[in-house]
């Protein structure tokens, strides 16, 4: 299936706004309670392509293009649109602030015991989630970009103060996210002898190099961000002497909440309480990605221009970019660790913490944060051209490129999907469990971002294959019918053999291919790669038509206005153009110089004919 | 309910359309009366299939009324004269379609006092007795805009509820000549007493003979013209949108039709059905048109 982003996102809009919206007001529904990482995701599958594609915008009415108001025509006409989004983004942001204004960012449903037979406690299910705090920064980052424009195009008053309103709960909420996410990232210091240094020496070894061999080579790899982990970041007492110790292992990233013992961040913004943070302070590589993703976006180009944090969030926003990139240094360094084979090519990944799971859901992680680290390189295409193949491994292992076979167990990694133990849950009731089901959507997103990224034909060529292989297959998950029709996931269509989920449609699934979609964007708004071989003959075959084009010039000119005169014009102008094309696009300018030698050499060969009829 | 209708330029088929629109109206139940405001050139007439339409009058018309030449305008009723076949039987369920012709050899002149008063005075009476009366004015600023504008300020008109359509073409100089035009309007209107916001939050667009890609008209043209239109309706809509008369404050928009294009008349149900000369495209969207002009959500602000 082809790659179509702005037929495929107008799509997925219809079905939301046939689903969500009753006559112009959003349905929150009831299925499950409330999570506000489901609603958060839910919002956003409107609100982010509304702001990261121009054609999308909906923040001004006059110039909503008319196929997009036609895909939304449930969610209202154009005038009433924007404010129906106002009116569901204050509700979301009501919802979610407890009485004493502080914002909440509890799991809800998305938590699940880990025995079925446990009853999980309201306490837990308020408590926040890494999900919840990326969720929110995206989603702030949306609403205040939204906010800024359509606070101009109105000129309503009720609806001025409304936006006053929401802007302000959704800075609040924007600070207390970013304050969340200082207070979830971890780092994990261990020995070579604990059962964790050796899964992780097992891992990065990967059966060829001894322990001592792989602690040697850690220590080198990862001397600098040793240093710099100790130096920038205030870490407990122990921790910071552990982590001095260079025989120690370490490793670093996002607990699935706020970090246990977790200080709290000074800032002038006020946030209301920062709670007490339970998590045990082990990173996630699941948590970690979802991390990094939402943290991204705080230092976009769209935020820069549009001035969206203040001074103070711009300070957290800079605490969180260190932890950002040392992140990606470190699991990118993992992830090819070592001269030989990577240890990201050693698929499934085991986990260091978490009870040592395996599975390749967590190699696709490991392969996210690696694509993280290209993307913020600018990487060239040697490391990327690895990962491909990785890429392609994954969709096969995953059965997203071959065939189920019967009781496959590939299947569970889609239904029910990949579970993650909570540590540090049972501190509040019955140890709680997160479970992945959006391997598929991953894998599209990592794909797309590589695509976008490699500039070689080749690689380009079959990840762009290895995206519409995913695509096909994600778009048969969709729902087929009832009110969630054309959202997700129905797995029973691509996997007979699965089990039946009882949820109505799952958001964090819509919203990763909403993601996905407008990441694809960029695989069409930057030029085509271009070809040094066609360049080179495109260059030699304007040569040669320029230089015919002159000889016929020689001849008596033609009469004006006559049919023969218009043809030399007209090869004129397509040598400009393909001259004017040679750098950036070579194919065209070869396929226009090819046919302006066929007009000439017409030519010529008529002019022959008529010496040879004598 | 006042409809007065003006365009930024001549050749935007206010005439025409207005006159498709009362007639809308009127077949949908409403009382409707039709002013030719057009001083200049009073046409309307000929668009009702009207065109002896003071013969054995004498000097009866809008003209002689605000010159005080006359103390009652000569009303026509359009189902009953009308020269066309299929217009000629009132259908049932519908109201009164009346016309106020201008005088033939009246011409443009300038208003005073007096009409002025004969004008509120006018308006009164015919809001008291039909539902929309629309008055057709002629292309850019007129004495006859200005003489209306004066009235709908005077305390009597306060509570007859007014609005207005400016047609314009949709290309560059039509969509800058009709902003210019409202910010006329509106500038004027605020020196003669009334409430600015008001005034401009009662003013709607027309886009008139629009040649819509995918109408069934252009559905033969080339790719490339096609493509190359779809990019300079986005180039107008934004240059629209800058000039604040985008989308939101549009009411409607009009298909290129030859049927008004070429004669300039009423467009009935037998010319979409029946002989089917009319697009069915542009029967929907004076349907439209005439639908959201009492349709408050297409009044209310962005």
């Amino acid at each position: 299936m082809q790659i179509k982003p702005r037929q495929q996102l107008l799509d997925i809009w219809q079905a939301i706004a046939r689903h969500s919206f009753t006559s112009g007001a959003w349905d929150w529904g009831e299925w499950g309670g409330r999570s506000s990482v489901a609603d958060a995701e839910r919002l956003l599958c409107l609100m982010y392509p509304a702001t990261e594609i121009p054609a999308f915008r909906l923040d001004d009415p006059n110039t909503v293009q008319d196929d997009v108001q036609k895909a939304l025509k449930r969610a209202g006409g154009p005038m009433e649109l924007p404010g129906n989004l106002v009116t569901a983004l204050a509700e979301f942001m009501d919802q979610y602030t407890d009485d004493n204004e502080t914002p909440t960012f509890g799991g809800g449903y998305y938590f699940a015991p880990e025995q079925s037979k446990d009853e999980l406690t309201k306490e837990q299910r308020e408590l926040g989630v890494v999900d919840s705090f990326s969720m929110s920064v995206t989603l702030c980052l949306a609403t205040l970009g939204f906010l800024k424009v359509y606070e101009t195009k109105t000129q309503r008053a009720d609806v001025k103060r409304r936006i006053q309103e929401l802007r302000t709960a959704t800075s609040t909420r924007l600070t207390a996210a970013m304050v969340s996410l200082l207070r979830s990232f971890a780092v994990n210091v261990f020995d070579t002898d604990s059962a964790q240094g050796r899964t992780l020496c097992r891992l990065l070894g990967q059966g060829r190099l001894s322990e001592r061999v792989v602690l040697q080579q850690f220590q080198e790899r990862f001397k600098a961000l040793r240093a710099t982990i100790s130096e920038s970041f205030v870490l407990g007492v122990e921790v910071e002497e552990r982590l001095r110790d260079e025989s120690q292992l370490f490793e670093c990233g996002w607990a699935w909440s706020l970090v246990q013992d977790a200080p709290e961040v000074q800032t002038t913004e006020r946030i209301g309480v920062q709670p007490e943070g339970i998590a045990h302070a082990s990173p996630y590589l699941y948590f970690t990605v979802v991390a990094l993703d939402g943290i991204q976006d705080l230092f976009s180009d769209r935020t820069l221009t549009l001035g969206l944090l203040n001074s103070e969030q711009q300070k957290l926003a800079e605490a969180l970019r260190l932890r950002w990139e040392i992140t990606q240094q470190f699991w990118s360094g993992i992830a090819r660790f070592g001269d030989d084979t990577w240890p990201l090519e050693d698929i499934p990944w085991r986990t260091t913490g978490q009870r040592r799971l395996e599975s390749e859901y967590f190699s696709l992680s490991v392969a996210a944060l690696l694509v993280h680290d290209l993307v913020r390189r600018r990487a060239t295409d040697d490391d990327l051209t690895r990962t491909v193949g990785v890429m392609e491994r994954l969709a096969e292992r995953g059965r997203i490129t071959s065939r189920v076979t019967r009781d496959d167990g590939a299947v569970l990694l889609h239904s029910p999907g990949v579970t993650l133990p909570l540590q540090g849950s049972d501190a509040k009731g019955p140890p709680m469990q997160w479970t992945m089901t959006d391997f598929s959507a991953q894998l599209l997103k990592r794909t797309i971002q590589l695509c976008v990224l490699s500039r070689n034909i080749v690689s380009h060529d079959r990840l762009l294959r290895l995206a519409e292989q995913t695509l096909d297959h994600l778009w048969a998950r969709r729902i087929g019918n009832g009110e969630s029709a054309g959202l997700w996931d129905n797995v029973h269509a691509v996997y007979p053999g699965s089990q039946a989920t009882e949820a109505p449609l799952s958001w964090s699934i819509t919203e990763r291919v909403t993601e996905c979609m407008v990441a694809a964007r960029q695989l069409y708004t930057q030029p085509p790669i271009r070809s040094a071989e066609l360049a080179t003959l495109a260059r030699a075959l304007l040569s040669e038509s320029t230089h015919l084009l002159g000889k016929e010039q020689m001849e008596p000119a033609p009469p004006a206005n006559s049919e023969e005169g218009a043809g030399l014009h007209g090869i004129e102008a397509n040598l400009r153009r393909a001259r004017q094309l040679l750098d950036e696009q070579p194919g065209t300018a070869y396929a226009l110089t090819l046919g302006v030698l066929v007009e000439l050499d017409a030519l010529a060969r008529a002019r022959n004919a008529a010496f040879q009829e004598v | 309910m006042l409809v007065f209708a003006a365009s930024d330029k001549g050749g935007t088929g206010r005439s025409v359309t207005s006159a498709n629109l009362a007639y809308r109206r009127a077949l949908a139940g409403d009382e409707v009366c039709y002013l030719d405001f057009d001083f200049g050139s009073p046409t309307a007439a000929a668009v009702f299939g009207i065109p002896r339409v003071l013969d054995g009058f004498g000097h009866q018309g809008l003209h002689s009324y605000l010159w005080g030449t006359t103390d009652e305008p000569a009303r026509i009723d359009v189902w009953a004269s009308t020269e066309r076949k299929t217009l000629r039987n009132r259908p049932s369920g519908s109201g009164r379609l009346v016309l106020l012709p201008a005088d033939r050899d009246g011409g443009e002149f300038v208003t005073d006092d007096e009409s002025l008063h004969r004008c509120v005075d006018l308006f009164l009476r015919l809001n008291a007795e039909f539902d929309v009366i629309v008055v057709d004015l002629s292309a850019g600023r007129s004495y006859a805009m200005d003489m209306v504008l004066r009235a709908t300020s005077r305390p009597e008109l306060r509570s007859v509820p007014a609005r207005w359509l400016i047609y314009h073409r949709w290309t560059p100089q039509h969509v800058t000549a009709a902003a210019d035009l409202v910010s006329g309007i509106v500038k004027a209107g605020a020196d003669m007493g009334h409430e600015e916001e008001a005034l401009a939050g009662a003013i709607r667009f027309v886009r008139a003979a629009v040649p819509a890609v995918g109408s069934p008209l252009l559905s033969q043209v080339p790719s490339t013209t096609a493509r190359w239109m779809r990019a300079y309706d986005e180039k107008l809509d934004v240059m629209a949108a800058n000039r604040g008369i985008g989308k939101t404050r549009v009411l409607g928009s009009v298909p290129l039709e030859p049927v008004l294009l070429i004669c300039e008349q009423l467009i009935t149900d037998e010319d979409v059905n029946g002989s089917r000369i009319a697009n069915k495209a542009t029967w929907q969207a004076l349907v439209e048109l005439s639908e959201r002009l009492t349709d408050d959500a297409y009044w209310g602000q962005p």
